[in-house]
């Protein structure tokens, strides 16, 4: 396997005369004629000759050196070359959006499950439906995952790359300490264990959450989902601005905020200052994707030990993320073929039926396989620290939390974007939770009427 | 006639001058502008001071409150995985970053090394010929200069990508050197031309009665005494290109410094002490280069303060 991430930049290229011209050239060229090369721009596939490889492959940089690796396993038995790209997972969005505009051809990439129809109606990634093998993965996947990568006409955009489900991250012995027996299992719960622990002086502010602007969206479902709200139907339409109980939603939201439950810095905090307040003892809960809880207890912290996971609420539902891998745009059969074959083995099996690839990616870092067999691999049983109760995880996936399938329409990246200034102005107070049921139902609306970024 | 009267001296206070002659401020005026001078410094070194502490702790440290300013114990562990190229703990996001980080600050090193030559090269006769040659239009040429520097980066790149995967030149340094052009020449012009019109006209005119052509009076006359400007100049191409992000993101695969420490950032794992160590390592060439120019980028940036 080539690896060009790295071939690349340990190869300083010299700064010789065929180099220079080359570069002078562009200059030249992109001053006189950037216009007309943008209209030449190509889509890059499509070939009908004969395919030599290599597949180019793009990902975002997490572990590369085991992307590497474990694309190198599979070239050493597949015989197909594999040119691996990495680039960093912020601003990768853009990046990749720009290079397939630009008629970079790539093959095989990681995505935001939230852009995944909108880049197969670009035609910058193809839909899987003919492949060999492809309705055994489907019916091979948790029945609640499958909406993320099958479209309501019933195009298949996607495989896993990986996935996860929101949770409630909780400390044990503060709950104790409080007098609680058990963590909360509704909302309001919630907010009396918070207030409860607060009052009892083992914390000012117990509860934390990634409430960042980008993250709100996740944040909107996950609570609107634990009330039994999903926010938008079949058709995408905002029915949650005509649930009665989604402005009590944002009530409890605003109140968790303003009442000083949750930090004020909690707007800004990434999650690696979250899991370290959690560690340390400076919060006793903490809702975000489950494996966090493997960020918590490296870290090692006087309080790691007492953090064990629970479902967001016990009643309803939580919301369940993950990202996916798309094959880009190309007609070539035989190229098709092998770039099946590759995400197959990096988003299902590998070919002895064992979920290798995503076995490394629990031991890395905690992350799951929305497929049942995942959670009963025993690779992957062993892969996953003590603390974590698979039986409960794979619950919660199988049906304790949905995917909202909206969050991959073509529209949605325009409705995500402006969450988080609505869900901001929310806790800050400048808007009532009716204000702010209107505002989303009203983003949603206007998204949808502008087809999306 | 006038007397003077030996009592009005004594009436009206006498400035106080220091020992140049100036006029010596009053203590407390002293003290405001020496505290101002502090708070500004602390404003600016005290997130500098947080990374540094940052990449000399744990984890656990780094999570306890207050945050420890002046550490009980440190530890190089987050340098030495750094340059060893095993960041292999399972709470780094991304492990092999230390084996990339050496061979991307040598990237950004030559990617910002060659823009300077290159801008001051254009930049310099633009600047001298824009200064000494005004034309109709010159300053509505000088203001587009400056305009294109307000243009989106995200507006641009895309061109700039169809041209260098044409012409074969993703994730080269050359695709980066071209780019940056778009932001750092407008800047160099700027500073350049500038700096050109507070030079003398008589010196240059020495020059030529002296027998020295146009270009001979540029080299022999007007560089040496235009050197401050020239280096503040190359100073901040390079920092601006040093430091740049959005087209190395989209035109390479993380081949300079910036985003390979974004890397450090990803959804499923953030590890801000390894983040802080790289981000120290990284600042090394800049701050090397701005102290070894030091007195030639505070010459020029004081130059015409006392014209």
């Amino acid at each position: 396997m080539r690896s060009n991430a790295t071939q690349r930049s340990q190869r300083l290229p010299a700064l010789g005369r065929r180099a220079f011209l080359k570069a002078s050239g562009g200059g030249l060229l992109l001053a006189a004629a950037g216009p007309a090369l943008l209209s030449a721009c190509g889509s890059g596939g499509g070939s009908q000759e004969a395919w030599e490889g290599p597949i180019s492959m793009l990902g975002w940089d997490f572990q590369p050196d085991m992307i590497k690796q474990l694309v190198a396993d599979w070239s050493a038995e597949s015989g197909h070359e594999v040119d691996v790209a990495i680039l960093p997972n912020v601003g990768y969005s853009a990046a990749i959006q720009t290079r397939l505009r630009g008629g970079d051809k790539i093959d095989l990439f990681y995505n935001f499950a939230y852009n995944s129809r909108k880049f197969v109606e670009e035609g910058w990634a193809s839909t899987l439906n003919d492949l060999p093998g492809i309705d055994d993965l489907v019916a091979d996947l948790f029945e609640s995952s499958r909406e993320r990568h099958v479209t309501p006409e019933g195009d298949i955009i996607s495989v896993p790359y990986f996935s996860a489900v929101h949770t409630l991250h909780y400390n044990e012995r503060m709950l104790q300490e409080a007098g609680l027996s058990a963590p909360p299992t509704t909302l309001q719960e919630t907010y009396e264990q918070s207030k409860a622990i607060a009052d009892a002086g083992l914390v000012s502010s117990p509860y934390v959450a990634y409430w960042v602007k980008e993250f709100c969206e996740e944040y909107l479902h996950t609570y609107l989902l634990a009330e039994g709200i999903t926010a938008f139907d079949d058709d995408g339409n905002p029915v949650f601005a005509d649930d009665p109980k989604t402005e009590g939603v944002f009530e409890w939201w605003q109140t968790m905020y303003r009442e000083g439950l949750a930090p004020a810095s909690v707007l800004n905090d990434d999650p690696g200052k979250l899991s370290n307040e959690m560690a340390q003892g400076n919060a006793a809960f903490f809702v975000l994707h489950h494996y966090f809880l493997t960020s918590i207890r490296d870290l090692a912290g006087p309080e790691s030990e007492n953090v064990l996971l629970a479902p967001v609420t016990a009643q309803n539902h939580t919301l369940q993320i993950g990202e996916v891998l798309q094959m880009g745009a190309n007609d070539n059969e035989e190229a098709r073929a092998a770039i099946w074959e590759l995400m197959k083995y990096y988003g299902w099996k590998d070919g002895e039926g064992r979920y290798s690839v995503f076995t490394e990616w629990a031991k890395a870092a905690g992350l799951a396989a929305p497929y049942p067999g995942f959670f009963t691999d025993p690779d992957v049983v062993e892969a996953f620290p003590d603390y974590y109760d698979l039986s409960q995880l794979s619950q919660i996936f199988d049906t304790g939390s949905k995917v909202v399938p909206a969050r991959t329409s073509a529209w949605y990246p325009d409705f995500q974007a402006k969450v988080g200034d609505v869900v901001h102005a929310l806790l800050l107070g400048e808007i009532t939770p009716k204000d702010t049921v209107a505002q989303l139902a009203d983003a949603a609306t206007s998204a949808q009427g502008s087809g999306g970024l | 006639m006038t007397v003077s009267s030996p009592a009005a001296p004594a009436s009206r206070p006498r400035p106080v001058r220091n020992s140049r002659g100036g006029r010596r401020r009053r203590p407390l005026v002293t003290v405001v502008i020496y505290l101002g001078a502090v708070v500004f410094a602390l404003w600016v070194l005290l997130p500098v001071w947080y990374l540094l502490v940052s990449s000399l702790i744990t984890p656990a440290q780094l999570g306890v409150r207050p945050f420890p300013m002046v550490p009980s114990s440190i530890t190089l562990d987050n340098y030495v995985s750094l340059l060893t190229g095993s960041t292999g703990g399972d709470a780094f996001g991304s492990t092999d970053v230390g084996a990339r980080l050496v061979p991307a600050i040598g990237q950004s090193f030559l990617v910002s090394t060659v823009l300077v030559v290159l801008n001051l090269l254009l930049a310099g006769i633009a600047g001298y010929a824009l200064s000494r040659y005004p034309f109709r239009g010159s300053r509505t040429f000088e203001l587009t200069i400056i305009a294109s520097r307000v243009v989106p980066a995200i507006a641009i790149v895309g061109p700039f990508f169809v041209a260098f995967r044409v012409l074969e030149l993703l994730d080269t340094p050359w695709a980066l050197i071209i780019s940056y052009n778009v932001f750092t020449l407008p800047l160099a012009i700027m500073v350049l031309k500038n700096y050109f019109d507070q030079l003398p006209h008589e010196i240059e005119e020495a020059a030529s009665i002296d027998g020295a052509g146009r270009l001979r009076a540029l080299a022999v006359v007007v560089l040496p005494i235009a050197k401050p400007g020239i280096v503040a100049s190359g100073v901040l191409i390079f920092l601006e290109a040093w430091s740049e992000f959005f087209y190395s993101l989209v035109l390479t695969n993380q081949l300079t410094v910036p985003p390979l420490l974004v890397g450090f950032q990803s959804v499923q794992q953030f590890n801000w002490n390894s983040l802080a160590a790289a981000t120290v390592l990284a600042m090394i060439p800049p701050v090397l280069l701005v102290l070894a120019f030091q007195r030639h980028v505070v010459s020029a940036l004081a130059a015409g303060y006392d014209k």
